[in-house]
């Protein structure tokens, strides 16, 4: 319980930080803003992409051998 | 007066130095977040693979990374040495950024990395991911400071000259870190590398692929470079407008040089695809022109002006004429600090200081300056424009030519078949020169485009470089040329042995085609 607190506090921590990162980025620095929001995109959709292709592997072998499946 | 030989001698040493430091960097900037890319797909689908794949770019990121700060720390020595009176009068300012860069650079950054190659075994796998995310940011960082103070010699925001001390004095931090130009310049700089590292991930692993070597490694490196790329490329395309539209401003000579516009017209102004310009004449050979464009381009609006040479010419030509009071009043307050009048002339006409400055190039003594000095001076106030332009189109066509080839790649990748495609992997081996040469051209632009001034419109380059001889500056070209040309030698020989080598991998050569397998326990 007392773990399940601190990570809650951290986490809340975090996501005032970015609040206020994002507020004030937003307001003097659109172009920092951007970067941050554009680095974490394309970090986050590459991986997606490289997840994806495990995914259409297991997929293409599934179906040669459906037993697999 | 500092001889002019040796000027040029500082300029293109500095230049020299920079351009060979700009190799390394850019792929370091992308390199550490495609690392940190596939250990986060590592860490949450607990597939070894992209941990081989982590260990093996991050090999070639530690050789590229140890050659890159070897070539940078001499030039943060340089502003020193080769620029002492740049240092002197602008170092307040241009000092807290240098100095954050490096510690970011050598304390954050070096810490991390060294914790990130070592730390593979020592770590629990978030905790190493933690560390590769902060390699990657504290890179990113290290870059953004000596962004910031190059952005401050672009358009100088957050400074103001001291007569009593002569120098430049910081007056708001926040203005110099927030500046338009600083952070269109730290964000399209940060991405171009991102798309330097991705276009070098699916060069190698095309390489791999066509001689049917670690095919599984190379298939997904080729596809997280893939997807990276084409979403970094949109992203550089796009803050290479925002810059544009901010250094527009900012510097409206470099943007006339950009464009090779001579006369001021009334908008809706043509973009010049094509031309061949004389300085000397002041026009354009052989213009193919986009009817329109460059009205949208810079001003974002159908039917905006650009200034020109001429007009941007007579302007100087009017703040030449103001800043010569501004200098007398500087050398009567030298003279006597006490001097009231001489304090309410510097007053007066301090905003146009170093357009008095720029013109004592031409004639030193300021009651000796005629209508031709001050002719010849505002047209000097024009950076030199052929390479300007030529190197903004090369810069621009290796854009629109990386994102075609991104977006082929991807959807190529996306259908799995691109390792069927031969012809494609022969032209993906044969783009990775591409990236590095848009980034030197683009260092070409931003710091050519700024002359003749190391402080845009401040302090002009012929008063900012230090008294050295000639021998010596040739000298010391001569040992940065054969060094650095030696690092060059020694990095493309760790990479293409290391590349050659290949990945170490447990599952040997040809691992089968991803499945389980590599679900770590």
């Amino acid at each position: 319980m007392f773990r399940r607190i601190i990570m809650f506090a951290l986490v809340m921590g975090l996501a005032l930080l970015v609040l206020f990162l994002a507020i004030v980025l937003g307001d003097r620095a659109p172009w920092y803003l951007a970067w941050v929001l554009g680095t974490g995109t394309i970090v986050l959709v590459a991986a997606a992409g490289g997840a994806m292709y495990d995914a259409q592997q297991e997929e293409a072998a599934s179906r040669k051998s459906p037993d697999r499946a | 007066m500092i001889d002019s030989t040796v000027v040029e001698l500082s300029r293109i040493q500095f230049a020299s130095t920079a351009l060979y430091h700009f190799l390394f960097v850019p792929l370091t900037l992308g390199l550490s977040f495609i690392l940190a890319t596939m250990e986060t797909i590592y860490v949450t689908t607990g597939k070894t693979i992209y941990k081989e794949m982590a260990q093996f770019w991050g090999k070639l990121f530690l050789i590229n990374f140890a050659i890159g700060v070897a070539t940078g720390l001499t030039m943060e020595f340089e502003f020193g040495t080769n620029w002492s009176f740049y240092s002197s009068f602008v170092g307040d300012i241009f000092g807290a950024p240098l100095a954050i860069e490096g510690l970011m650079a050598f304390f954050m950054e070096s810490t991390f990395v060294g914790i990130m190659v070592f730390g593979w075994d020592r770590l629990k796998r978030g905790q190493h991911l933690a560390v590769t995310y902060l390699v990657a940011l504290g890179s990113n960082l290290s870059a953004l400071w000596i962004l910031i103070a190059n952005s401050f010699m672009q358009d100088p925001q957050g400074a103001r000259f001291n007569p009593h001390t002569m120098r430049m004095e910081l007056s708001s931090f926040t203005d110099l870190i927030f500046s338009p130009d600083a952070q269109a310049k730290f964000v399209h700089t940060s991405i171009a590398g991102y798309v330097t590292a991705a276009i070098f991930v699916c060069g190698i692993s095309a390489f791999y692929l066509l001689r049917k070597r670690h095919v599984e490694l190379a298939n997904r490196s080729f596809r997280v470079a893939a997807v990276f790329g084409v979403l970094a490329t949109l992203g550089v395309i796009t803050l290479g407008d925002a810059l544009g539209f901010v250094g527009g401003h900012a510097q409206p000579t470099k943007l006339a040089a950009m464009e090779a516009l001579w006369k001021s017209e009334k908008g809706p102004m043509p973009f010049s695809v094509v031309a061949f310009p004389s300085q000397k004449e002041q026009k354009n050979y052989a213009e193919i022109q986009v009817p329109y464009a460059l009205s949208l381009l810079v001003t974002h609006t159908l039917d905006g002006s650009v200034p020109g040479a001429d007009q941007l010419e007579a302007e100087a030509a009017q703040r030449i004429r103001n800043g010569i009071p501004a200098v007398k009043a500087l050398q009567a307050l030298s003279r006597d600090p006490g001097d009231q009048s001489a304090l309410a002339t510097f007053r007066a006409h301090q905003k146009d200081l170093g357009y008095g400055f720029l013109v004592q190039g031409f004639q030193k003594d300021l009651d000796k300056v005629t209508d031709a000095d001050i002719q010849a001076a505002a047209r000097y106030s024009m950076p030199p424009v052929w390479p300007v332009f030529w190197s903004f189109r090369v810069m621009v066509a290796a854009g629109f030519t990386m994102l075609a080839f991104f977006v082929l790649a991807m959807i190529f990748s996306l259908q799995n078949s691109v390792d069927k495609r031969r012809w494609f992997l022969k032209i993906a081996l044969w783009m990775i020169p591409v990236p590095f040469i848009a980034n030197e051209v683009g260092w070409l632009v931003a710091e050519l485009g700024r002359q003749p001034w190391t402080v845009f419109g401040v302090l002009p380059t012929w008063m900012s470089a230090s008294t050295h001889s000639v021998a010596y500056m040739v000298f010391s070209l001569a040992g940065f040329v054969l060094i650095y040309s030696s690092f060059i030698v020694v990095e493309m020989f760790l990479m293409v042995r290391a590349i050659r080598q290949g990945p170490d991998e447990p599952h040997g050569p040809a691992a089968p085609a991803l499945s389980t397998s590599h679900a770590e326990a």
